[in-house]
């Protein structure tokens, strides 16, 4: 068959008998479609950066709002853990009499009660007037010391 | 802003008459598709209203039209890419369908046997090669105009053409051979 010997010039005549495609569309259509198109770009421009600054706004209001409420709850979480720390030093400090390490323990237990406003006033109610052993306290006394295992520590 | 208007009406205008069968025919035989074609040659029309004030005339108006036209194009073909992609991985089985159903417009149709091979045939071309073979035989656009438009060298445009029609013809060439067989088959 010829067919299979064609060459450069054979092709590119082929390729110019393409049938030329026109488009059929009304020009005032399609520059009605243009100019819609344009209006609604324009539009997605706009609205873009506005949501943005919009969203942006709205986060630092969060933001703000977090941290003037969350004060007050950190506040006393601070005062809680104080207190914690107090009560373990009277349970592992030397030279601590029966009595206090009896109070100490009943102390301790109160720490299942959940409510710390409560177990702040149990700790005044129970009628510490100190809740740290110093030196010059003791310097009389003859001073013991006691383990106390402690089940929470890991 | 109606002064505004006007001018970019009488641009339109302009543009329309001189060069939008071109810019179609362009876009037409590069996506293969009538609908993809009308669409993305409104988009080429909005990118140069949008920058018709900045066109300083280094190149021809010609070759610029062509030059916005081959990176709308290029933008549609990334987009199709990964939007295809996308597809396959969730439908693997319908790969092959996706391929294949690309429909022949009425206008090829009823052309003759070989002009229909042609145009299948330029499908296996790559997007480069396709480009250059439009605007040189479609759109008739010299060499030196071609590399303007693509912001080639103009030896680059010699080189893809001429590997274009090779795989043209290799391309032909393989689907008559498999026409033939076929027809000893019977």
């Amino acid at each position: 068959m010829k067919r299979s010997e064609w060459n450069e010039k054979q092709l590119e005549e082929m390729l110019k008998q393409l049938p030329k495609i026109e488009d059929h569309r009304d020009p005032r259509d399609i520059y009605h479609n243009i100019l819609y198109k344009r209006k609604a770009k324009k539009h997605m421009r706009w609205i873009l950066p506005s949501a943005s600054t919009v969203s942006v706004f709205f986060l630092l209001f969060l933001l703000f709002n977090g941290i003037e409420n969350g004060s007050t709850p950190n506040e006393s979480n601070k005062g809680k853990s104080e207190s914690n720390v107090l009560t373990m030093n009277n349970t592992t400090t030397d030279a601590m009499d029966e009595g206090h390490l009896q109070e100490s323990y009943t102390l301790k237990d109160t720490k299942e009660i959940t409510n710390k406003e409560e177990r702040s006033k149990e700790i005044k109610d129970s009628g510490w007037k100190y809740l740290a052993v110093y030196e010059n306290d003791i310097k009389s006394s003859e001073s013991l010391t006691y383990a106390v295992p402690d089940q929470q520590s890991e | 802003m109606s002064s505004e208007g006007e001018t970019m009406d009488s641009f339109f205008d302009e543009l329309y008459e001189k060069y939008h069968h071109d810019v179609f025919q362009f876009l037409f035989y590069l996506v293969k598709n009538r609908e993809t074609a009308e669409d993305l040659v409104q988009e080429v029309y909005i990118r140069v209203l949008k920058s018709y004030s900045t066109f300083k005339g280094n190149s021809s108006e010609k070759t610029w039209l062509f030059s916005i036209a081959r990176n709308v194009a290029i933008d549609w073909f990334r987009k199709q890419k990964s939007w295809k992609q996308r597809m396959i991985e969730k439908f693997e089985w319908s790969e092959q369908q996706i391929s294949d159903d690309q429909s022949i417009p009425e206008e090829i149709t009823v052309q003759k046997e070989e002009i229909q091979m042609i145009f299948k045939c330029l499908n296996k071309c790559t997007i480069d090669q396709r480009m250059v073979i439009i605007m040189r035989y479609f759109n008739e656009l010299s060499i030196s105009e071609t590399a303007l438009a693509l912001n080639w060298t103009e030896s680059k445009v010699k080189t893809t053409q001429h590997r274009a029609l090779k795989g043209l013809k290799e391309n032909m060439m393989e689907i008559m051979a498999e026409e033939e067989k076929n027809i000893e088959k019977v």
